[in-house]
């Protein structure tokens, strides 16, 4: 071939990848007519994906709702924020802290149900018998945007110790103190109890806060606006799989532990300990409150004066999706 | 006198930057988009009250800095040996290029798995940015062993010298240049893992660290503070040893990068 | 006694296209012991490969050169050569340059030392002993390699057109410088050159080659006093004759 002709072929060539490219996402987008298709970010490791959403996939419960659901994992709540902040995410099922946070910064977030309470568990070495003495040493968590982090803070406030925590991903945590770079782990199940199957650790709190919020339903203000049916209907999925989970946990459980390669019986552990997906999804406005305190504290959340704070978490929270949602 | 110039100028460009840079954010209004004096109070309260440990910028930033020294002297420690052997030895190279050539294609974070799983604590910073080093230094260091002037080495046989003398003598202070260059690469590499290394979580002090910790929460503020002061940092390690390279090697005419 | 002979040198080449070059036809050649001889030609005419067969540095196809009867094999150690580029290391100093050659064969700092400073005087580079190559203009650099060439104090020096890449003016002065030193030192000299005017001023024998293949047309001795004036009668006269085999 002479030069020119390789010169138009080039040309050619160059042209049609550039044509490809701008096009292909068109194609991609052509979802099921009259389906609404809802990007979704989870926390990897916290069973949201092997438990929750596997249920509710495999059972037609968004489909049912007319919703097609994209899922994307992330290491910590903080970037599933980032995320649906910068509009690359619709929906998340993120911590209440880092929610708080990204509405807080001038996120067009919201927070639309509770999704999951508790799983705040604290697991330390055997040789640790009580949080006193858990001073000085090393804490594992999620990540600081997490609302582990901020149970982790509440203890160590109420009693008395000051530890230096250590961020990791959820899943990676169980390695760091096996390694022995640390002595206690404050991460969502079933991190807690596969520490404890693995490892020389105990329990030594099932969870921070009986019954407080951890993971929350959190759209994008766009979301909101646009598509209010939308997320009354993806309320009442996220329903039916409860039910569903509640009603057939050893099936659901066997699926995980298939899924993720966790044991059943640990996984079973860390949800029975934390209650995982069988709590009803009605906020609980005093942790939030509570949270909101402790974050303020700690500089997680700006500076919100007390009289503030109840304007701030009617912005952050509506629950008026979620009454809609029961019927 | 045109050095004040030089100066004047300077500050005058970064100042007028500044101002664009506040304007289009008062235009803006966006959650995304951070202001300079925003990143200002950041920078302050940093570097006196600290970050929310209580840890402060400067130790930081420190902490990583000696975090990418122990990585980079290990790297130094091992690419120039191997890099002078397998430049002069057509053969060796050969041998072990089945391992190298592609292993040198796999960027370091792509081995943070590994990392975290046979090792602990500093030894995986070390490690990645080890990786970071090693491989553009191995190759400099071998380009600079070839680009040995073959008419200085002719003097040498000319005097009857050993193949051992030749290379002690003329290949090794030849390359040197080169090897210096390679290090001033690497270190700049190494320094660039420094963020994505320290995400490797396990620790709680490092400047990638708190800007992951910050990115987190939203404090772009706080991020924009973390960027500048690594990209600050890392320009000025370049410029001290691109000085330390004119000095040592004076008969050189060198391309800065 | 270093007399040097070449004995019906032979060079072929191969060339990439797998032709095969005759760089050197035959050449018979006497270098007396003490005398300075100049190769003089055209380019392609085979000075240089002569030069770097008698340091070693390249192989005749056939025929044998001898030092004193000695057939050379390789490099020898009293056999100096000093190359169009003045090839001093960069990063040593001018005096650690001219040591260098003493410094490969393992003599003590003391005794490098001294000579080098000797040999540095001569070529008048004493005040630049510690300045670095990348100081000294081009004049000054090849005398450092003049002297560090002769600090081995070598029976043959070899030149390859030493003073090829430097400007008319200190061109001239080098020659003179040479022929000074020559004068001091009355070591055998084989120089290496296409300036026909370059080869009368210093030699006492110009041989004179023309190329493709390399033969030795004709032996001009040159039998005139040092140091030679350039314009005189004589001198032009041998230019002349030389310069009819071009």
């Amino acid at each position: 071939m002479n030069l020119s002709a390789r010169k138009r072929l080039l040309i050619l060539l160059t042209v049609a990848l550039n044509v490809g490219t701008i096009s292909a996402p068109s194609i991609a987008a052509d979802a099921a007519p009259e389906m609404l298709k809802l990007k979704l970010g989870y926390n990897i490791g916290s069973l949201n994906r092997e438990v929750f959403l596997e249920t509710a996939f495999r059972q037609g419960f968004f489909k049912k709702q007319g919703l097609e659901i994209e899922d994307k994992g992330y290491a910590v709540g903080g970037q599933i924020v980032q995320d649906l902040v910068g509009r690359n995410l619709d929906v998340g099922l993120v911590g209440i802290s880092p929610s708080l946070t990204g509405v807080a910064r001038g996120g067009d977030i919201v927070v639309v149900a509770s999704q999951v309470k508790n799983t705040a568990p604290l697991i330390a070495r055997k040789s640790i018998k009580s949080m006193k003495e858990l001073d000085g040493k090393k804490v594992g968590t999620p990540g600081i945007s997490s609302i582990q982090e901020t149970m982790l803070l509440y203890l160590e406030k109420q009693n008395g110790f000051k530890t230096t925590h250590v961020y990791g991903k959820a899943t990676e945590l169980v390695n760091y103190m096996e390694k022995g770079e640390i002595d206690a782990i404050l991460a969502w199940e079933p991190v807690a109890s596969q520490a404890v199957a693995k490892l020389d650790a105990h329990y030594l709190l099932n969870t921070a806060i009986e019954g407080a919020e951890a993971s929350m339903v959190t759209m994008s203000g766009k979301m909101v606006r646009e598509h209010p049916k939308e997320v009354v209907a993806f309320l009442r999925a996220t329903r039916d799989t409860q039910l569903y989970i509640a009603s057939h946990m050893d099936e659901v459980i066997a699926i995980a532990a298939e899924k993720t390669g966790i044991p059943a019986d640990v996984i079973k552990n860390g949800m029975t300990r934390s209650k995982l997906f069988v709590l009803p999804h009605a906020i609980n406005m005093d942790s939030v409150r509570l949270v909101a305190e402790i974050d303020i504290a700690s500089g997680k959340l700006p500076d919100i004066k007390p009289a503030d704070l109840d304007q701030f978490l009617r912005k952050a929270i509506d629950e008026s999706f979620l009454k809609k949602s029961m019927y | 006198m045109s050095f004040l110039r030089t100066g004047l100028t300077r500050t005058l460009q970064i100042a007028a930057l500044l101002a664009l840079w506040q304007v289009v954010h008062f235009f803006t209004q966006s959650v995304f988009f951070t202001s300079p004096t925003e990143v200002f109070k950041a920078f302050w309260q940093l570097s006196t009250v600290g970050d929310m440990q209580g840890i402060t910028l400067q130790k930081n930033l420190w902490t990583s800095f000696f975090r990418v020294l122990h990585g980079f002297l290990w790297g130094l420690a091992t690419a120039v040996p191997l890099g002078v052997l397998l430049g002069l030895s057509n053969r060796a190279y050969d041998w072990l290029k089945i391992v190298i050539e592609p292993a040198r294609f796999i960027p370091p974070l792509a081995w943070i798995p590994l990392a975290i799983i046979f090792l602990s604590g500093e030894a995986r910073y070390a490690f990645i940015i080890w990786l970071g080093t090693f491989f553009p230094v191995l190759i400099t260091t071998m380009a600079g062993v070839h680009s040995v002037d073959r008419s200085l080495w002719e003097v040498g046989k000319t005097f009857r010298g050993s193949t051992l003398q030749l290379i002690w003598k003329i290949v090794l202070p030849s390359s040197a240049p080169h090897i210096a260059s390679g290090a001033r690469l690497g270190l700049g590499t190494g320094w660039a893992c420094i963020v994505a290394a320290e995400m490797i979580g396990g620790e709680s002090v490092g400047i990638g660290r708190m800007i992951v910790n910050y990115g987190e929460l939203i404090r772009l503020d706080a991020v924009v503070v973390g960027m500048i002061v690594i990209g600050l940092l890392g320009y000025a390690l370049n410029e001290l040893l691109l000085a330390f390279e004119r000095y040592c090697f004076p008969w050189q005419q060198k391309v800065t990068l | 006694m270093s007399e040097l002979v070449y004995t019906n040198i032979n060079k072929t080449f191969t060339t990439v296209r797998g032709d095969t070059v005759v760089a050197i036809d035959n050449i018979n050649l006497t270098v007396r012991d003490g005398s300075f001889v100049c190769l003089v030609g055209k380019s392609g005419c085979g000075k240089t490969t002569l030069l770097r067969m008698t340091a070693g540095l390249d192989v005749p196809s056939s025929g044998s050169i001898t030092l004193n009867g000695e057939p050379i094999h390789g490099t020898h150690p009293k056999i100096g050569i000093v190359f169009q580029e003045d090839r001093l290391l960069p990063w040593r100093t001018i005096q650690k340059n001219v040591e260098f050659g003493l410094e490969l064969a393992h003599v003590g700092a003391a005794e490098r030392k001294e000579k080098a400073l000797h040999y540095l005087d001569l070529v008048g580079l004493s005040r630049f002993s510690e300045a670095h190559p990348h100081e000294l203009s081009g004049g000054m650099k090849q005398r450092a390699a003049i002297a560090r060439a002769l600090v081995n104090e070598p029976e043959v020096l070899l030149m390859d057109e030493p003073f090829g890449a430097l400007d008319a003016q200190t061109r001239l002065q080098m020659q003179e410088e040479l022929t000074q030193i020559y004068l001091r030192e009355n070591r055998t000299i084989v120089f290496v050159t296409h300036s026909v005017d370059e080869s009368v001023f210093l030699a006492d024998t110009v041989v004179v080659l023309t190329p493709s293949p390399g033969k030795i047309q004709e032996l001009v001795a040159i039998d005139l006093t040092r140091p030679r004036d350039r314009t005189a009668p004589e001198v032009i006269r041998y230019m002349r004759k030389i310069m009819a085999h071009f």
